[in-house]
C-alpha cells in the first residue's frame, strides 16, 4: 500500500495541474478498490482442509455438504479447498511438506475460518495451526469421540477448548454398529448369524473389539463370527460360502498380509461380487461403493452440519456444543430386492440408492407428451363443442325465426282468403242488385249500361275467384284467366240473345294465346280483365258484319322481352273514321286502365276494329 | 218444382228468388238461419235445397243439410276452402257452386236434377 502511494507522489511531481487532478482521482479509485477487495476477502473466506483426496467418496460428499450450505448463504463466501491426502502421505513427517505449502500459499492471507475434515487434517492443524494461521478459529468434522480424547479437545459447557488451539466447534463422526445390526435384523428378520469382516490394522482390531462389546445385547437374536482373511483370495472364498441365514458386516477390511492395502472403492465391489449374503456397512461410502445397507456416518450431513456452525461463527454467534454424529439409513434397492428384504421397515428419511424408478418417474417423458396431447385434444374438443353449441343455437334461432315466418305467412294466407271471400260475397251482392235492376222495367239504354256493368263486375269477381284458388293467393295465370273470362262472356252472349229472342245468333269469341303464360298480380289482372271485357263488349255491340253474328279474335303474345301484347279484333265495320274522337265509356276505360298498368293502347281498323294494348309484365307481386 | 233457398245476404236471396221464379220454379221460403232451414224443410218438404254454407247462426248450411237428409242439395258459397269442401262433399250434394254465382250454370244444374228426378 505504501509503495502505491509513493509511486503516485513521484508521478504527480512531474505533471501539470490538470494531470495532477486526474492522477489524484484515479489513485483514490485504486485505493478504494484495493481496500474493498481486501475487506471482502478477509471478512468472508473459509479454508477447508480435507484429510483425503476428492476421489474418496466420503470427502467428495462432505465437500458437497459444505458447499450446499455456504453457497445458499445470504452473503458471498469464498471457499478455499486443500487436501492433505493422508492415505498416501501416511506419516506425520510427510505432513511438513503440506504445511510448508500452506505457509507459502497463504503467507499474505488469513482466512476467516478453517474447517478440517477427519483426523489427520485436525491433527496437523492442532500441531501447526497456531503458527500457520494465528487466532483463526477451527471447526472440525469426521472426528470420533475417541479421537477427541486423543486430541485433548474438551467440551466446556457450550464452549469447545483445544489444547492451545482456537478450536471453535465441530461435528462428531461415530459409527453406530448396534443400529447397523438392528437395521439388518429389520430388513432380514430370519437371518441369525453376523459375519464380521475386518483386518489386522489398528482400526480393524478396534472395530472387532467394539462388536464384541455389544454382541451380548443381541443374545438370542444373533450370533457373531469374525472373518479376518489373510488375502483377498481367502476373502473371496469365505464370503462366497456363507450360509443362507447369515449377514456380512463390512467392518474395516482394507489390508491383508498377503496383498497389502486396498482402497475401499476396489475392495467393496470385490466383496459384493462374491458375497452370497447381504452386506452391511457403517459409512455412507461403503453403500455408494456397493454394500447392501447400513445405518451410516454421512459425509454430506457432516458437511452441512459443520457449514451451519461456520455461518454462526462468521456472524459472531455462539456455536454451541459439538454436534452429534448425523448418521443416516442408506440402502441400495437392487440389493434389497435381490436378498428379499422387508423394505416396508425402512424409515421415511432413508436414502435409497439405485432406486427403480416408479411408473411415473420411468415414463415421465411419455406421460408429459401424453398429457400435452390430451390437453391439446381437450382444447380442440372444447373448441369443437363450443362451436357445435354455437351452431346449434344458431340453427335453433333460425328455426324459431322460420317458425315465426311460417306462422306469419299462414296467418297472412288465412287473412287473404278471408278478404277474397268477403270481396266475392260483396261482388255477389253487387251483381245481384244489378241483376234485380235489369229485371225491372228499364229502357234499352239503361239495360245495356247495366249489362255492361254486370260484365265488369263479373270480370273483377273472376279475378278473386281465381286468386282464392291459387296457392300463392297473390298471383294468377293470365292466359287461364282470360280464357275463363271469354268463356263466360260467350255464354252470357248466348243467354242474352236467347232471352232477347235475337236473330243475330251467338257471337264467336276465340282466344289465341302464344308463349308461356305469365303469372300476374291482382293489380294487373283486374285492369286487364276489364280491358278485355270492354273490348269484347264493344265488339259484341258494334262489331257485327251486317246480320251475321260477330266474330271476335283475342290474341295474346309476348311482343318482346317483358312486354305482353293483347289485341281484340272483330270483322265488323270498324271504329268510326276519326278514331281519336271515340269518346265512349268503353274506350275511355280501356285507355285509362291501360295507363294504370303502364301500357299503351292502339285503336285501328283493318277488316274490322282492332284494339291493341301493350303493357310490361314484371312478374307476380 | 219447389226450392228452399237459404242465404244470409238478403239481396242475393232476393235475386236468386227472382231469377228462379222467372224460370218457373216455386220458392217455398227464404231462410237466413240454419235452424230456420231445418224447420222449413221439415214443414214444406221442398224438392231441392239451395243452400249458402255460411248462415247467420251456429248451424251452417252443411249442418242443416245433414240434419234434413234425403233432399237434393246445391251449395252456393264464397267459402270453398278444402276443409269446407270436404264437409260439404260428405252430405253428397248435386253441386257446390262458388260465388259470385253464374246463374246460367245454376239453372242448368237445377234443370238437370229435375230431369233426373222426374
Amino acid at each position: 500500500m505504501l509503495d502505491l502511494v509513493r509511486v503516485c507522489v513521484l508521478r504527480m511531481s512531474n505533471q501539470k495541474r490538470s494531470e495532477r487532478v486526474l492522477t489524484v482521482i484515479s489513485s483514490l479509485l485504486l485505493l478504494c478498490m484495493s481496500f474493498s477487495f481486501g475487506q471482502n476477502l478477509e471478512s468472508s473466506s473459509i479454508l477447508v482442509i480435507h484429510s483425503y483426496e476428492a476421489t474418496f467418496d466420503w470427502t467428495r460428499r462432505l465437500q458437497q455438504g459444505i458447499e450446499s450450505v455456504l453457497m445458499e448463504a445470504d452473503e458471498t463466501i469464498n471457499i478455499f479447498e486443500e487436501r492433505l491426502d493422508a492415505k498416501r502421505l501416511t506419516t506425520v513427517d510427510n505432513w511438513s511438506f503440506f504445511t510448508d505449502y500452506l505457509r507459502v500459499k497463504y503467507a499474505d492471507f488469513d482466512p476467516s475460518l478453517i474447517i478440517v475434515s477427519d483426523g489427520p487434517a485436525l491433527s496437523m492443524m492442532l500441531e501447526e495451526g497456531i503458527q500457520l494461521f494465528p487466532d483463526v478459529p477451527i471447526l472440525f468434522s469426521g472426528i470420533s469421540t475417541a479421537e477427541l480424547q486423543v486430541f485433548q479437545i474438551e467440551l466446556d459447557g457450550a464452549q469447545v477448548t483445544g489444547n492451545n488451539t482456537p478450536v471453535a466447534g465441530g461435528v462428531l463422526e461415530n459409527i453406530d454398529v448396534r443400529e447397523v445390526l438392528e437395521l439388518g435384523l429389520r430388513l432380514w428378520p430370519n437371518r441369525t448369524t453376523v459375519y464380521v469382516l475386518t483386518d489386522e490394522t489398528s482400526i480393524g482390531v478396534g472395530n472387532r473389539s467394539v462388536v464384541r462389546s455389544i454382541a451380548p445385547t443381541f443374545d438370542g437374536r444373533l450370533s457373531f463370527e469374525y472373518l479376518v482373511p489373510s488375502s483377498v483370495a481367502e476373502m473371496r472364498r469365505l464370503v462366497s460360502d456363507l450360509p443362507d441365514d447369515a449377514i456380512l458386516l463390512f467392518n474395516h477390511f482394507i489390508f491383508t498380509a498377503e496383498d497389502g492395502f486396498m482402497p475401499f472403492e476396489w475392495i467393496i465391489p470385490e466383496i459384493m461380487r462374491n458375497s452370497s449374503v447381504p452386506v452391511l456397512g457403517t459409512h455412507d461410502f461403503m453403500i455408494t461403493y456397493g454394500a447392501s445397507a447400513g445405518y451410516v456416518t454421512d459425509g454430506f450431513k457432516q458437511g452441512t452440519t459443520v457449514a451451519q456452525q461456520a455461518l454462526r461463527v462468521l456472524h459472531g454467534e455462539p456455536v454451541g456444543p459439538i454436534a452429534e454424529s448425523p448418521n443416516t439409513t442408506m440402502v441400495r434397492e437392487p440389493q434389497l430386492v435381490h436378498f428379499q428384504a422387508q423394505m416396508r421397515t425402512l424409515p421415511l428419511d432413508a436414502v435409497i440408492l439405485n432406486r427403480t424408478p416408479g411408473f411415473i418417474e420411468a415414463n415421465r417423458r411419455i406421460l408429459a407428451i401424453t398429457a400435452t396431447i390430451i390437453m391439446f385434444l381437450s382444447v380442440i374438443i372444447g373448441l369443437l363443442v363450443f362451436q357445435n353449441n354455437q351452431r346449434r343455437m344458431a340453427v335453433a334461432h333460425t328455426e324459431a325465426i322460420n317458425a315465426q315466418l311460417t306462422g306469419a305467412l299462414q296467418e297472412k294466407s288465412v287473412l287473404m282468403r278471408e278478404v277474397h271471400h268477403r270481396t266475392k260475397n260483396n261482388l255477389q251482392v253487387l251483381e245481384s242488385m244489378v241483376a234485380l235492376e235489369l229485371m225491372g222495367d228499364s229502357s234499352p239504354t239503361i239495360k245495356n249500361s247495366l249489362e255492361s256493368l254486370r260484365g265488369r263486375i263479373k270480370a273483377i269477381a273472376l279475378v278473386h275467384k281465381k286468386l282464392y284458388k291459387t296457392e300463392s293467393i297473390a298471383s294468377i295465370d293470365l292466359y287461364e284467366y282470360i280464357e275463363e273470362l271469354i268463356a263466360h262472356m260467350r255464354e252470357l252472349n248466348k243467354v242474352n240473345n236467347e232471352r232477347a229472342k235475337s236473330k243475330a245468333g251467338t257471337a264467336q269469341i276465340v282466344l289465341d294465346a302464344s308463349g308461356v303464360s305469365p303469372l300476374v298480380s291482382m293489380d294487373v289482372a283486374v285492369p286487364l280483365g276489364l280491358i278485355v271485357n270492354e273490348a269484347i263488349t264493344n265488339s259484341l255491340i258494334h262489331g257485327r258484319n251486317g246480320t251475321a253474328p260477330a266474330s271476335i279474335h283475342v290474341n295474346v303474345n309476348q311482343a318482346h322481352e317483358g312486354v305482353l301484347k293483347l289485341d281484340v279484333q272483330d270483322d265488323g265495320p270498324g271504329f268510326p273514321t276519326n278514331i281519336d274522337e271515340c269518346q265512349g265509356l268503353g274506350v275511355k276505360l280501356i285507355k285509362g286502365l291501360a295507363a294504370q298498368i303502364g301500357g299503351s293502347v292502339i285503336l285501328e281498323n283493318a277488316n274490322g276494329a282492332i284494339t291493341t294494348v301493350a303493357f310490361p309484365i314484371l312478374g307476380a307481386k | 218444382m219447389t226450392i228452399l233457398v237459404a242465404e244470409d245476404e238478403i239481396i242475393t236471396a232476393m235475386w236468386l228468388q227472382a231469377e228462379l221464379k222467372t224460370r218457373g220454379y216455386t220458392i217455398l221460403s227464404l231462410c237466413s238461419r240454419g235452424q230456420q232451414v231445418i224447420e222449413s224443410a221439415r214443414n214444406d218438404q221442398p224438392d231441392l235445397l239451395l243452400l249458402d254454407i255460411h248462415l247467420q247462426d251456429d248451424v251452417d248450411g252443411i249442418a242443416a243439410a245433414a240434419a234434413i237428409g234425403n233432399v237434393p242439395i246445391i251449395y252456393a258459397s264464397a267459402y270453398v276452402d278444402d276443409e269446407t269442401l270436404a264437409r260439404a262433399q260428405a252430405t253428397n250434394p248435386i253441386a257446390i257452386l262458388e260465388k259470385p254465382l253464374d246463374i246460367t250454370e245454376l239453372v242448368s244444374i237445377i234443370e238437370n236434377s229435375a230431369l233426373n228426378n222426374s
